[in-house]
């Protein structure tokens, strides 16, 4: 930590309004990014993040509310790869590094990272850095999601960590084999100015605080914050109970080869102290489905954010955390191996852990959501030989909680994006979409729903058309809390002509050169969310209302919540509490499940 | 000021007329001396025009006197926000009828993912019918009227007394839509129809849906209560024109403002805005950051060059998307009534919580026992607590508001009440400046070229200082 100790006396109101003003800077970094960036990832989905990190440790000390949810973990590891650079050759003021390695600094290529240091009276007193996604990086495939790839060469170029900027002056050569190494030069040349701004900003923003404040102060209110969210971890955290609990889940396969990869955690609580123990989970693989260690780190703060949602944002969050990672894990990849894909991967680790959560603090369990982020590609040629490419990532529901149902049709834990209107994709590509619509019974049954997932369905216009996909999702349901039920599967199947039959994936939630004829479509059914806690326990009324509104079916509402619809159409209220006691027998008799 | 044309000889006031959550405020210009008055009475919630009216009475002015009044009305935005619309049914393109509650797959917050969202309308009133209009404009498939009749008639027994017709691509060709809207005319028991390529012919299904059955939802209110004032007006001797404010600023008539009462969603603090515009530039000022601060709210917009920036939408609640030109304004939760409170890791925090104007602060008595933004004001002697603002309450309880900064705030910080009272303003007052910096910078202005000017409610005590 900082010069200063928390030790020192903050005053409560000085601490409140210190803490505004910081997370106001990093707000003010967001907004000025989101608003000068060129490509749309940044400026409309907001796929990007801004922070202040600790001088020696690079751990974070305050995080924007707007920026992406992953990237708040991932920073302090792109910041921490420049702090060792920096041990033998220290920056200068004005200098800004630069780069994208998805192994240190965590996610995918497409991230890139720009790291600077705010100096005061000669001394670094803390780092700002900024993190977008750019169009495209070069690799075997435009926009960088390459389902096949077995190197992360085939995904992108790589950049170390460079000087974009020493002692305040661009250097123009590194920004050259940038822009040589894009297919969108200019995109990515308007992205990096933004982020260049951003930084610009902060570094205004904080000097004016510190002169403001004082040094001293500053660094006392950046020690106590972190304290804080420490000490309030702790508190939660020994509210549980000690002990051990595990919970594995199952990536479909890595796209290459068709195997089950389990994510699989060991929690154990002491006192204040949780240690999140993966060692049971898959070896590294072949395909895109690796993440790096940073990126792993980064999955267990978004899951644990969001478990223990009012705790302050800053590296305090994972100080009583422990997490046990092997070497040549899945999620502690090195390079080589691709990583394309980490977004499946990183959903698995936060769905294993709101697992394991659900077991031994159910009240502040969420059930998982939907757990994959489905992107599906569609691509031809105009009939004047330009080519089109429709490219986006899907819904699904989120998962039921001690509070209510899951929301229908959200976006993933780990991103704040948007969905793109059917109509402007259909403005834009020899497309219409055929269906748009929740997915009945796709949430898991509970005392609380899961939300719904959805259907799309999309059909062809132009003569012809290829398709790729990945998704995940395909054999292993989302889980819910308790006695509540999975979700329903991800499903993804297509026709190659309006009359052909429907085919499925060999690899179930992957796959690559599929062709569509014209009136040929595909279709996606997303999954809901899992539910929470006995569905018998779910009030009748609230049962028989999902049935009207058609979020589950009939035999869903008899089978799984013990509803019984006398003759002339009512819920009859006697045989349904009948029922649900004889399910509740048989529950005790049999096994298992 | 220009005035309004009106043909009557005797037409001597203009009358402008903000009804607010708390107070309905007057203002009112006598054209013959120019003369001006303003005048403040408590706001009549359940039906706004008696408020108006009495406010009119009030001022000893002759209503056959009145040549406009221009009405800043927060009904529709009220509804919006309480959820008191009337039962709606949609009739939309078959396969798309889940568009309204999907949205645009986003979440309330960012994080906890423990958000809910309740459509307006159900999904066993949202209906689909056999129709297709393609991006082009080409109609794929002619509209199934059989399908309409159906769907009306189930929409009907339901007890629907709105209803919205919003179909895929509707913007590209609206030749569907309009044969549906004839055909729906013909068997429809009231004249409450909403059609999307009317209210919003832009692209973007969910968007123009939203803001269709948004309208839908605040018709027959609106047409009520428009229906109401006129009357009530009317009985008085009003004779002259009666404007109602949109939230772009401008002012339509009433027959308008009942058939897209959508347009008034934010029409009190737009009226506001413009207020600011008029008398900054009268001030020779063309750069102003406005603040309202209301009882619940902290409205900041901007006026850049003379201009008031409008925004091409906003979500009245997480979902509820309106896509209408209006006032671009950013509200944060630190109005008056905003609640202040420790979180988990002992942190003040003000907002986003308000106790509003009911039961609303603890020194009004009325039932809340958390400390507020007014409160922490009261004590530290910003507001006079015999003399409270538009004659609602007599007097306002300084013990109680102690007692409640003192167990809540004072205690757990370890500090005075004055201490917790004035770290409660710094607070808020920190959280108000961070949203005046995050407007003119996501707008591209440097705050450092602007003026603030604040009015509203509360603003009086909280930002005098």
């Amino acid at each position: 930590m900082s010069k200063a100790s928390a030790s020192q006396e903050v005053s409560p109101v000085l601490l409140a309004v210190l803490r505004g003003r910081l997370e106001q800077i990093a707000d003010e970094m967001d907004a000025t990014l989101f608003r000068s960036a060129f490509n749309p990832i940044i400026a409309e989905a907001h796929d990007a993040s801004h922070g202040l990190y600790d001088a020696e440790t690079g751990d974070t000390l305050v995080q924007g509310k707007e920026g992406l949810p992953v990237f708040v973990g991932v920073m302090a590891f792109a910041v921490k790869l420049v702090i060792n650079l920096a041990k033998d050759a220290p920056p200068d003021e004005g200098d800004v590094y630069i780069f994208n390695d998805p192994y240190e600094g965590g996610t995918h290529l497409s991230d890139f990272k720009l790291v600077r240091p705010i100096f005061r009276e000669g001394k670094i007193f803390c780092w700002l850095a900024s993190v977008g996604h750019w169009h495209d990086v070069g690799g075997n495939v435009p926009g960088n999601y390459n389902p096949v790839a077995t190197e992360s060469f085939a995904e992108g170029v790589h950049i170390p960590p460079v000087k974009l900027f020493r002692k305040g002056v661009l250097q123009t050569d590194i920004l050259e084999i940038l822009k040589t190494n894009s297919r969108l030069p200019l995109s990515i040349y308007g992205d990096l100015n933004a982020q260049i701004s951003a930084l610009n900003l902060g570094v205004t923003r904080l000097n004016d605080l510190l002169d403001d404040y004082g040094d001293q102060t500053v660094a006392t209110v950046f020690a106590e914050l972190r304290l804080r969210a420490h000490s309030q971890m702790q508190h939660y955290i020994s509210e549980m109970p000690d002990g051990s609990v595990s919970a594995t889940d199952y990536l479909d396969n890595d796209g290459i080869v068709d195997r089950p990869l389990p994510i699989a955690v060991d929690v154990r609580v002491e006192g204040a102290k949780m240690t999140l123990d993966f060692t049971r989970s898959a070896s590294s693989v072949a395909g895109p489905v690796n993440i790096s260690r940073s990126t792993a780190v980064a999955a267990c703060y978004v899951a644990l954010k969001h478990l223990f949602s009012d705790v302050p944002a800053n590296a305090g969050v994972l100080d009583p955390i422990d997490i046990i990672i092997p070497k040549d894990s899945l999620l502690s990849a090195e390079r080589p191996r691709p990583v394309g894909g980490y977004t499946e991967t990183i959903l698995r680790i936060i769905d294993v852990i709101f697992a394991a959560v659900g077991k031994i603090d159910p009240d502040r369990a969420l059930a998982n959501a939907y757990g994959t982020i489905n992107a599906l590609s569609l691509a031809g040629y105009r009939p004047d030989g330009r080519r089109w490419v429709m490219f986006s990532f899907f819904g699904g529901g989120h998962g039921g909680h001690s509070e209510g149902d899951g929301l229908n049709h959200g976006n993933a834990p780990i991103s704040m994006a948007t969905i793109p209107p059917l109509e402007i994709l259909e403005a834009a590509y020899p497309i219409a979409f055929r269906q748009w619509a929740l997915r009945s019974d796709s949430g898991g049954a509970g005392q609380y729903r899961g939300g719904l997932g959805a259907t799309y369905e999309i059909e062809v216009l132009g003569d012809e058309a290829d398709g790729f996909f990945f998704g995940e999702r395909g054999r292993h349901a989302p889980q819910g809390v308790g006695l509540a039920t999975q979700a329903a599967c991800n499903q993804f199947s297509w026709k190659s002509t309006q009359d052909s039959t429907a085919e499925r994936p060999e690899m179930v939630s992957k796959k690559v050169g599929i062709r569509l004829a014209k009136g040929g479509s595909v279709t996606l059914e997303t999954p809901g969310g899992g539910g929470y806690g006995d569905p018998l326990e779910r009030p009748i009324q609230t049962v028989s209302n999902d049935l009207r509104l058609g979020y589950i079916s009939v035999q869903c509402a008899h089978d799984t919540y013990g509803l019984v619809i006398a003759q002339d159409g009512r819920v009859d209220e006697e045989a349904t509490e009948r029922r649900r006691m004889s399910l509740r027998e048989q529950r005790a008799e049999g096994p298992q499940t | 000021m220009s005035v309004m044309s009106h043909s009557e000889e005797n037409a001597r006031y203009v009358i402008g007329v903000d009804v607010g959550g708390t107070f309905t405020d007057l203002f009112i210009l006598d054209q013959e001396t120019g003369e001006v008055v303003t005048g403040k009475v408590p706001s009549t919630i359940d039906d706004q025009s008696r408020g108006l009216v009495e406010g009119i009475l009030r001022e000893r002015v002759a209503f056959s006197e009145i040549a406009t009044i221009v009405h800043g009305t927060t009904v529709g935005t009220n509804a919006l926000l309480e959820r008191r619309g009337s039962k709606t049914g949609l009739i939309t393109t078959a396969g798309f009828e889940d568009v309204l509650e999907m949205r645009r797959r986003d979440r309330p917050q960012t994080w906890g993912l423990r958000g809910s969202y309740q459509p307006v309308i159900e999904r066993d009133l949202r209906l689909g019918v056999r129709e297709r209009t393609l991006a082009s404009g080409e109609i794929e498939t002619i509209l199934n009227e059989a399908d309409v009749i159906t769907a009306l008639k189930r929409l009907q027994d339901a007890g629907c007394d709105s209803l919205c017709i919003a179909f895929i691509n509707a913007y590209a060709n609206p030749a569907n839509e309009l044969a549906a809207k004839d055909c729906v005319r013909a068997h429809w028991h009231n004249d409450h129809i909403t059609v999307s390529c009317d209210i919003l012919p832009e692209i973007r299904e969910f968007e123009r849906v939203s803001t269709s059955v948004l309208n839908a939802y605040l018709q027959p209110k609106m047409a009520h209560y428009l229906g109401q004032l006129k009357d009530r007006l009317g009985d008085k001797g009003f004779a002259g024109d009666l404007l109602i404010v949109q939230s772009n600023g401008g002012v339509m008539d009433v027959a308008s403002a009942g058939s897209q009462p959508i347009r008034t969603a934010l029409s009190g603090p737009a009226a506001g805005v413009m207020a600011a515009k008029f008398i900054g530039k009268s001030a020779g000022f063309e750069n102003i950051i406005t603040c309202d601060m209301g009882g619940t709210s902290f409205d900041v917009s901007l006026i850049a060059e003379g201009q008031s920036s409008l925004a091409a939408q906003a979500s009245i609640d997480f979902g509820m998307v309106v896509r209408s030109p209006m006032i671009e304004m950013t509200t944060i939760g630190a109005g008056g009534g905003s609640i202040a409170w420790i979180d988990k890791a002992g942190i003040l925090q003000i907002g986003p919580r308000s106790a509003g104007s009911n039961p609303g602060p603890v020194c009004y008595g009325l039932g809340n026992d958390e400390p507020t933004v007014t409160d922490a004001n009261l004590l530290m002697g910003r507001i006079n607590a015999n003399r409270p603002i538009g004659g609602k309450l007599s007097h306002l309880d300084v013990d109680a508001a102690r007692a409640s900064i003192r167990t809540k705030i004072a205690a757990p910080l370890g500090i005075s009440d004055l201490e917790a009272a004035e770290a409660i303003i710094q607070v808020a007052n920190a959280k108000m400046a961070g949203a005046i910096r995050i407007v003119s910078i996501e707008r591209g202005h440097d705050p450092e070229k602007f003026v603030a000017m604040p009015f509203g409610e509360v603003v009086r005590c909280t930002l005098a200082r």
